[in-house]
């Protein structure tokens, strides 16, 4: 996976007009974030999905006049 | 009055209220006084609803007299986390953006706890939107660890902790997501329940992050914490997240025997995984050699590494809280502390596969801890690797996390934390107890044994027991 520059990510996501003095807490934040999410890569299997649950309720349908 | 009151149980004040030995109307006089003498040093309170209190304090009182008496919360003062909606009330989220924001309606938990009679003492501080940290940029300044006030007592239900253990109202509500209920229990000396995810409506409590967030009772003790369960425990059609397990008796073990009881102890966490505070160690060592005594089974069982429920949980509970203020921090950046407006921006910048695959990963966690706990009842660690920080040392960007509560967000199983021992510095250590899905009351079981079996809850803050010998003495 390409690495992108910090500087770019907040550019992309329009976070770049910020307060310069929020920049080094959330470089260190977002680094923490990255690391978080390699750990976390790898592969899973069809057969574990669905792991988010999108849940329907049967509707109450108005009775028939 | 008996000043000693601010030291009573909920369960005990209970008792005292319906034979009519206290009148509700006594008790939150007595606590009203006790915000107003104390909370200067402690700031744990952001609006002391007085005149409302009162008022539902002589409702109460009225309706007892009347042989209406309507359960163990009646008439007894709660402090409301000020991110749980009050009708009419302002509810600001310790932040300048809701600073003029009330509401119409209160939220479902609030609901319940005034039908249970429940007195509104007031809406405590809170990390702004139970996120930001102990912040001095904020309109109201962060609570202080009644332990000792230049320490933190943790968040993000941090007013709710430190009023608690000082004596200023006998039962909190507050939420926890990341740990934000068994953090500020752990270093303020009480017990905090985060309930099975699901169990207590969320309905009218500001989201940080819906698949982790859960609302939980702060008290004194184990005991108190089955009491407000009791009332709070019920299925609300208007939270998506809300389930109805039927019946529970969250007290029915409170008092119990532990003899045969199966724990896990998780000792790779505490002793592998995250380095701890010798006292801590210790601590854990003493409670686990005394539950043994009693006739507890002890055995030691391994989960997924501490660091991969941390990362996960962060990973999710970052993408979610900033989806709900993505547009807020675009329109108003600066109406925020800098702690919360650098954690909640810390989201946009993560990718919505790392985010499914926290979930995936999630899916995977919950079925291996479902398997261990076939052959164990309970889990449980230490609920922090140390005492409190200090206060304004903020401890969520970087570094080791001072909490092991997040395990129990991803698993989503009841989760307490008690006080089961003290410091040299005389400074509060918490065991955690994790159970199975909808188990509340076997956690809530083992919590009661622990605080008994330990003899911690006789010992409060000394600025709290200074406040009442000074209160005696102006009697005298």
């Amino acid at each position: 996976m390409s690495v992108i520059p910090f500087a770019e990510r907040l550019r992309a996501r329009q976070l770049d007009r910020f307060p310069e003095a929020d920049r080094a807490d959330l470089e260190r934040l977002v680094q923490a974030g990255d690391e978080a999410a390699a750990r976390i890569r790898g592969s899973y299997s069809y057969l574990e999905e669905p792991s988010n649950v999108f849940r329907l309720v049967p509707a109450k349908k108005a009775p028939q006049p | 009055m008996d000043t000693e009151l601010h030291f009573h149980s909920i369960a005990a004040l209970s008792r005292l209220i319906r034979t009519r030995q206290l009148s509700p109307v006594e008790l939150t006089r007595a606590c009203i006084a006790r915000v107003k003498a104390l909370d200067g040093q402690l700031d744990s309170f952001i609006l002391l609803l007085e005149a409302a209190a009162l008022a539902e304090a002589q409702q109460a009182e009225a309706e007892i007299a009347a042989g209406k008496w309507r359960g163990p919360l009646h008439g007894i003062p709660i402090g409301l986390k000020d991110i749980y909606n009050t009708a009419g009330i302002a509810t600001t989220g310790h932040s300048a953006l809701f600073r003029d924001h009330v509401p119409q309606e209160d939220a479902t938990s609030v609901r319940l706890l005034r039908e249970a009679g429940a007195v509104m003492l007031g809406k405590l501080a809170t990390w702004e939107f139970a996120i930001g940290g102990s912040s001095f940029d904020l309109p109201w300044p962060p609570a202080r660890n009644p332990w000792d006030t230049a320490l933190d007592p943790s968040g993000s239900s941090s007013g709710s902790g430190a009023a608690v253990a000082a004596g200023l109202v006998p039962g909190a509500m507050g939420s926890d997501t990341g740990g934000s209920i068994r953090g500020p229990a752990a270093w303020c000396g009480i017990a905090g329940l985060k309930p099975t995810y699901g169990l207590i409506s969320r309905r009218g409590i500001l989201p940080l992050s819906f698949s982790l967030d859960h609302a939980g009772p702060m008290c004194w003790t184990a005991e108190d914490c089955a009491l407000m369960m009791q009332a709070l425990a019920q299925h609300d059609p208007l939270d998506p997240g809300s389930t109805d397990p039927g019946p529970i008796d969250f007290s029915a073990g409170i008092g119990g025997s532990i003899a045969g009881l199966r724990i896990g102890v998780v000792r790779h966490f505490f002793e592998t995984d995250v380095a701890c505070e010798p006292e801590v160690l210790a601590a854990t060592e003493a409670t686990l050699q005394a539950l043994q005594a009693e006739g507890a089974v002890l055995r030691t069982v391994s989960l997924a590494p501490f660091g991969e429920y941390n990362a996960l949980c962060s990973l999710v509970s970052r993408s979610e809280s900033y989806a709900i203020h993505e547009n807020f921090l675009r329109e108003s950046p600066e109406l925020y502390g800098e702690y919360g407006r650098v954690r909640l921006m810390g989201g946009a910048l993560v990718r919505a596969a790392d985010y499914i695959n926290a979930q995936r990963q999630r899916a995977r966690l919950v079925a291996e801890a479902a398997a261990v706990m076939r052959d164990v009842d309970v889990l449980v660690f230490p609920t922090s690797r140390q005492t409190a920080g200090k206060l304004g040392e903020d401890s969520m960007i970087g570094g080791p996390q001072p909490f092991f509560n997040r395990a129990f967000n991803v698993l989503g199983g009841p989760a307490l934390a008690v006080c089961n021992g003290f410091s040299s510095a005389g400074l509060p250590i918490s065991l955690q107890i994790g159970g199975r899905p909808f188990e509340d009351a076997l956690v809530l079981k083992l919590g009661d044994a622990v605080e008994r079996i330990m003899a911690t809850r006789g010992r409060r803050p000394a600025m709290a027991v200074e406040a009442v010998a000074a209160e005696q003495g102006a009697a005298a």
